[in-house]
């Protein structure tokens, strides 16, 4: 492995860490840090504050990967949607209580069945996209709620780690809600351990945390 | 050339021009003399024409099982999630002619959804086509639905191809890795007679495109013209 490629949300940006108040850039205690630090290997952390898994994957189709890169993406929550017209991108989250156009999607289009076949779809696409380079990809879900192990077209397996099981251990970040920085430095130790040392995917039963 | 034919089923997936919609079977005359006027004809929907191209095709590969999956007014959206719920045999081959960019579908359930498309009325199809579509976002979740079924299939083991209505909805992603076999129904269509409704292919039209299939599929005919 040349290079750690990372790809997220607000969760793997480390938002409201404590070096970067404007947040006009990956936090360097954010998770893909400390992983880099343990690979010891250089990261390009490609995440984005309030994305959704359908912006992450239109990130992962459009980026130039080394063939020997490892790519690691902590995908986001199920409830997030974007419209995407050529450059610009209108998110929608359940957070944006006054945007007229995230509460018509609430209101007539969402549902958690359609959020989860849209949500698997991407990432599907995703780990085909990456499989098809050779590139060795790594998935994570915040949330174990994110997983259904029903859908008996998915391909993809998820690391046995749970980043909002490691967050409720420690203190919170600034605004008190996204995982601190000890969360972040945590969470990528059990990456490691996870992955390069016990290769644990979850399979519907929780080990370790 | 393909040397081959050794498959036990041709599978077709895609929308009412698969289904072949109005097409004699398909259609219950109002008045009786009211054939080729619009709205003075019924679709019966009760199972897919025999005049379809599904058919004309697997005549001609010689397969002797045809399974016709299309659904008259499906999106795009709802044929990939037919296609990841489908019970494949090794021996099938899967042709699917994807659906036009008017429509979506949301799903409630495996076996429910709300139709939503740019000629309904209903309040989601009108919120739906007022704030939430655009040519260039539609574009491109059209060709993840692409993407997804042909990844899905070559991981399967199993021989698709797919077709498009219209080279108007072809795009030029450069992650995108599909290829359309080099005929497009909309072009076979136009100068033929229309089906009951006068809009939708004519039997002619279904044969003519079964046919051209058959000759480009024989061929690995597959568009590389320009994209618009």
């Amino acid at each position: 492995m040349d290079r750690l490629v990372t790809f997220g949300c607000s969760n793997t940006f480390g938002h409201h860490l404590e070096d970067n108040p404007r947040q006009d850039s990956p936090s360097k205690y954010a998770w893909p840090n400390h992983l880099a630090d343990l690979l010891k290997v250089p990261v390009l952390n490609n995440s984005k504050i309030g994305i959704d898994n359908k912006e992450i994957l239109f990130r992962i189709l459009n980026y130039d990967f080394d063939e020997n890169d490892a790519v690691f993406v902590l995908w986001s929550y199920h409830d997030r949607h974007c419209i995407i017209k050529n450059n610009t991108i209108r998110h929608i989250g359940p957070w944006r209580k006054k945007d007229k156009l995230s509460k018509l999607y609430y209101k007539y289009i969402w549902n958690e069945y359609d959020s989860t076949f849209e949500n698997y779809l991407y990432i599907n696409l995703a780990h085909y996209h990456l499989q098809e380079q050779n590139i060795e990809h790594i998935f994570l879900s915040y949330s174990q709620n994110h997983i259904d192990l029903s859908l008996e077209w998915n391909s993809v397996k998820f690391l046995n780690i749970f980043f909002d099981d490691v967050r409720t251990k420690f203190p919170p970040a600034k605004d008190g809600l996204h995982p601190g920085m000890e969360s972040h430095k945590e969470f990528a130790k059990i990456i490691y351990d996870k992955y390069y040392k016990k290769n644990d995917f979850y399979n519907g039963s929780k080990n370790g945390l | 050339m393909v040397a081959k034919m050794d498959y036990n089923r041709l599978i077709a997936f895609g929308c009412s021009f698969t289904y072949g919609q109005y097409l004699p079977d398909d259609t219950f005359f109002l008045k009786p003399d009211a054939k080729s006027k619009k709205g003075l004809v019924k679709s019966i929907q009760k199972k897919p024409s025999k005049y379809a191209w599904p058919n004309i095709l697997g005549e001609k590969l010689n397969i002797p099982v045809v399974i016709n999956e299309s659904h008259c007014g499906q999106s795009n959206k709802a044929i990939l999630h037919d296609i990841l719920n489908y019970k494949f045999d090794k021996n099938d081959i899967v042709f699917i002619l994807w659906s036009n960019y008017d429509r979506h579908d949301v799903f409630t359930a495996k076996d429910h959804q709300w139709n939503i498309n740019l000629y309904m009325s209903n309040v989601r199809s009108k919120v739906y086509f007022k704030y939430m579509h655009n040519k260039f976002n539609t574009t491109l979740e059209n060709y993840f639905y692409f993407n997804l079924a042909h990844s899905y299939l070559k991981e399967k083991n199993i021989k698709h191809e797919f077709l498009l209505y219209h080279d108007r909805f072809l795009a030029d992603f450069k992650w995108n890795k599909i290829k359309f076999l080099d005929v497009f129904f909309s072009r076979v269509n136009a100068p033929l007679p229309k089906a009951y409704d006068d809009l939708h292919p004519g039997v002619e039209a279904h044969k003519q495109f079964g046919n051209l299939i058959y000759q480009k599929y024989k061929n690995s005919e597959y568009y590389t013209g320009d994209i618009k």
